[in-house]
C-alpha cells in the first residue's frame, strides 16, 4: 500500500478508530496486524521475507547476549547473512529491474516492484540492533512480536526514518496520543501531501525532459534540470518523511526527523547533517566512527579513509552501478577536501563579510550536491556522459533564450505549458522561502487551521493526481 | 512578565553555575587548552554544556581529531562506547575523571 493512494486514505482512519477503541494494553497488536496488512497489500511475498529476517535478527540478538564463547561468531555470522542478502537484493535490482522505478518523460512509474519491500531499511535497523547488543549498549529485546512490530511498523516501513529498536519499542506501550501530537500529525501529513503532489510531482516532468535519452538541450537548460532534480528529490523524500512522521504521531509515536532544510547548508558536511539524517547517522555510528576510532592514531589519513569507505558503502546501498559509485566518490572527495582545508577555510571566513561568506557557501554547497546528483539520477554512464557533454555546450543550444531554455524546460512554447512551468517555479520558490515558518507552524501542534486550509486548497488546485503514488526513494 | 523574569533568574543561576564549575574544575581548564589547540582559537572558552552545536567547527570530521588530542594530553585511552556517549564537554570531563580515579 502506498501513502498517496485512496486505499491508504481509507486504511488510516479505520486503523486509527480500531486503535482507540482497543484497550491500551493491546493497541500495539492493532498496529502490528495493520502493519502486516499494509505490507501484504504492497506485496505478500515481502511479508515472508520480513518475518523470516525479523525472527533471525531477534534470536541472533538473544544468542549474542546469552553466549559467552560464541557471541563474536554469532554476531559476525548474522552480519554476513544480512549484508549478503542486501547485496544480493541490490544485484537483483540492477540486473533484473525487480525494484527499479522507470523514469519516463512524464515523471516515473513503478515497473515491477517490491520483491522485498522495505528490506534495505529494516536490514540496516536490524544490523544496528545486533551491533548495539554485541557492544553492550542495549539489552536484547524479550518480546518477539514487539520486535516484529518495530521492523514492520507501517508508518516507517517503506523508506524509514531509521529508528533504534529500544526507542521505538518503548513507545508502543505509551499512553494515548495528546491533542497536540495528533494535530501535529495531521499538519505533517497534509504538508507531506502538498510537497509530493504540488511540488515534487510538478517538478518531475520538467526534470525528466533533460534526462530522457533523446534530449539535446543547451547547457543552461541541462544545468537547471540537474539542479531542479535535487530540489525534486528533496521534496519527494521529505514529503514521504513528513507523512511517515505525521502518521506515527496520530498513534502517539514519535519518529526521528529525516530532513532539516538541507539547502541552507554552508558546507557539504553540514548538508549531510541535514539530509536523510537517520541514514547518515546510521552510517556515521556503525561505519565511519568505528573506522576512525580504530585508526585514529593515523590522524587525517584515518578520517579520509573512513570517509571514502563510508561513502562507497553508502553508494552500494543506493544501488550497484558506476553512476552510484561516482556519486559516492564525489561526496567522499568533497568531504575529504573540507577536512583537509578546514583551517584555511576558517581563516578565509573571518576575512570576508559574513553575508558574502554565507551566500557563497550556500550556493557552492548546493551546486556541488547538484553536480553529484547528475550521476545519481542518470540511468547509466552513457546518459551521464551525454549530460556532461551538453553541460559543456552553448547555453541555449542552437536556439535563443525562449526556445533553448524556457520552452525546453516547460515542454513546449504553448501558453499552457509556459503557464504551468511558471506556476511550478513560483510555488517551489515561495515554499523554499517560507519553509522554516511553514514547518514551525506544522510542528506547533495548535489549531492552525489556516495553514491546513491553504495547503489543502493548493493540493486540489495545483496537485498532480496522476503518477503520484510512488516515491523516488522506494527504489532503494 | 513574571514568568519571563523567573526564566531570566534561572538563566543567570545556570550561567553562574557554569562559570563556577569552569573556574573550579582543573580538568575543564586543561580540556579548554586542548579545544583551543584543535580548533586553533586562543579565545575559545568551553563550559560543561559546550557541544558540537555551540562550538564552530566541531563536527564528525574534527571529532576524532579532538578525541586523539585529549587522549594524548591526558595520557589515557577512551573506549569506543565512551566516545559514542559524549554529548558535550561535561561528558568528556566526567569520563576523564573516571579514568583518573580508576
Amino acid at each position: 500500500m502506498q501513502f498517496i493512494s485512496p486505499l491508504f486514505l481509507c486504511f488510516l482512519p479505520v486503523v486509527l478508530a480500531l486503535y482507540y477503541v482497543t484497550k491500551p494494553a493491546f493497541r500495539w497488536l492493532v498496529l502490528l496486524l495493520s502493519s502486516l496488512l499494509f505490507i501484504g497489500i504492497l506485496k505478500p511475498e515481502a511479508l515472508i521475507v520480513l518475518v523470516s529476517f525479523s525472527a533471525f535478527t531477534f534470536y541472533s540478538g538473544k544468542l549474542i547476549q546469552a553466549g559467552r564463547k560464541y557471541r563474536t561468531f554469532i554476531f559476525y555470522s548474522a552480519l554476513v547473512v544480512q549484508s549478503l542478502s542486501l547485496i544480493l537484493l541490490k544485484y537483483m535490482e540492477s540486473e533484473q529491474g525487480v525494484l527499479k522505478l522507470v523514469f519516463e518523460e512524464e515523471g516515473y512509474r513503478a515497473d515491477v516492484i517490491l520483491l522485498a519491500a522495505g528490506f534495505s531499511f529494516y536490514t540496516l535497523q536490524h544490523m544496528a540492533y545486533l551491533a548495539d547488543i554485541y557492544y553492550d549498549r542495549v539489552q536484547a529485546d524479550t518480546k518477539p512480536l514487539r520486535f516484529l512490530l518495530f521492523s514492520s511498523f507501517f508508518a516507517k516501513f517503506n523508506s524509514g526514518p531509521l529508528e533504534k529498536a529500544e526507542t521505538l519499542i518503548a513507545q508502543f506501550d505509551r499512553p494515548p496520543v495528546s491533542e497536540t501530537l495528533f494535530l501535529q500529525g495531521v499538519q505533517r501529513i497534509v504538508l507531506g501531501f502538498f510537497k509530493k503532489m504540488v511540488l515534487a510531482d510538478r517538478l518531475a516532468p520538467i526534470v525528466s525532459r533533460a534526462f530522457t535519452a533523446q534530449a539535446h538541450h543547451g547547457s543552461l537548460a541541462v544545468a537547471t534540470s540537474v539542479c531542479l532534480f535535487t530540489v525534486q528529490l528533496y521534496f519527494d523524500f521529505s514529503a514521504y518523511s513528513d507523512i511517515a512522521i505525521g502518521t506515527a504521531k496520530l498513534f502517539g509515536i514519535e519518529l526521528s526527523e529525516n530532513f532539516d532544510r538541507p539547502f541552507a547548508s554552508l558546507s557539504v558536511s553540514e548538508f549531510w547533517r541535514r539530509w536523510h539524517i537517520t541514514l547518515i547517522r546510521w552510517f556515521s555510528n556503525y561505519i565511519y566512527y568505528p573506522l576512525v576510532y580504530h585508526f585514529r592514531k593515523n590522524g587525517k589519513l584515518a578520517v579520509i579513509t573512513a570517509i571514502f569507505a563510508t561513502f562507497l558503502i553508502s553508494g552500494l546501498w543506493h544501488g550497484i552501478g558506476k553512476t552510484f559509485l561516482i556519486w559516492s566518490l564525489l561526496h567522499a572527495f568533497y568531504l575529504s577536501f573540507e577536512s583537509l582545508t578546514k583551517n584555511a577555510r576558517l581563516k578565509w571566513r573571518h576575512s570576508v563579510p559574513a553575508t558574502f561568506y554565507r551566500a557563497f557557501s550556500i550556493l557552492t554547497t548546493f551546486l556541488l550536491v547538484c553536480f553529484s546528483n547528475l550521476f545519481f539520477r542518470s540511468a547509466d554512464m552513457h546518459q551521464a556522459k551525454q549530460l556532461l557533454t551538453q553541460l559543456c555546450s552553448s547555453p541555449f543550444g542552437d536556439q535563443g533564450f525562449m526556445n533553448g531554455f524556457v520552452s525546453a524546460l516547460a515542454g513546449g512554447g504553448y501558453q499552457e505549458a509556459l503557464f504551468n512551468f511558471s506556476v511550478t517555479v513560483f510555488l517551489v520558490l515561495s515554499f523554499l522561502f517560507l519553509e522554516k515558518k511553514i514547518l514551525a507552524r506544522a510542528n506547533a501542534g495548535n489549531r492552525g487551521y489556516l495553514q491546513l486550509f491553504i495547503l489543502l486548497v493548493l493540493i486540489f488546485t495545483f496537485g498532480v493526481f496522476k503518477n503520484a503514488s510512488y516515491f523516488i526513494y522506494m527504489q532503494f | 512578565m513574571a514568568r519571563s523574569t523567573g526564566r531570566n533568574c534561572l538563566d543567570l543561576f545556570e550561567f553562574l553555575d557554569l562559570i563556577f564549575s569552569a573556574a573550579m574544575d582543573p580538568i575543564l581548564i586543561e580540556l579548554n587548552q586542548v579545544f583551543c589547540k584543535v580548533f586553533r582559537r586562543k579565545e575559545l572558552v568551553i563550559s560543561p554544556v559546550s557541544n558540537a552545536g555551540s562550538i564552530d567547527g566541531w563536527d564528525s570530521l574534527t571529532h576524532m581529531e579532538l578525541i586523539t588530542e585529549i587522549e594524548k594530553h591526558f595520557q589515557l585511552n577512551f573506549s569506543f562506547n565512551e566516545i559514542m556517549a559524549f554529548r558535550n564537554a561535561g561528558d568528556i570531563v566526567a569520563c576523564i575523571e573516571k579514568h583518573r580515579t580508576n
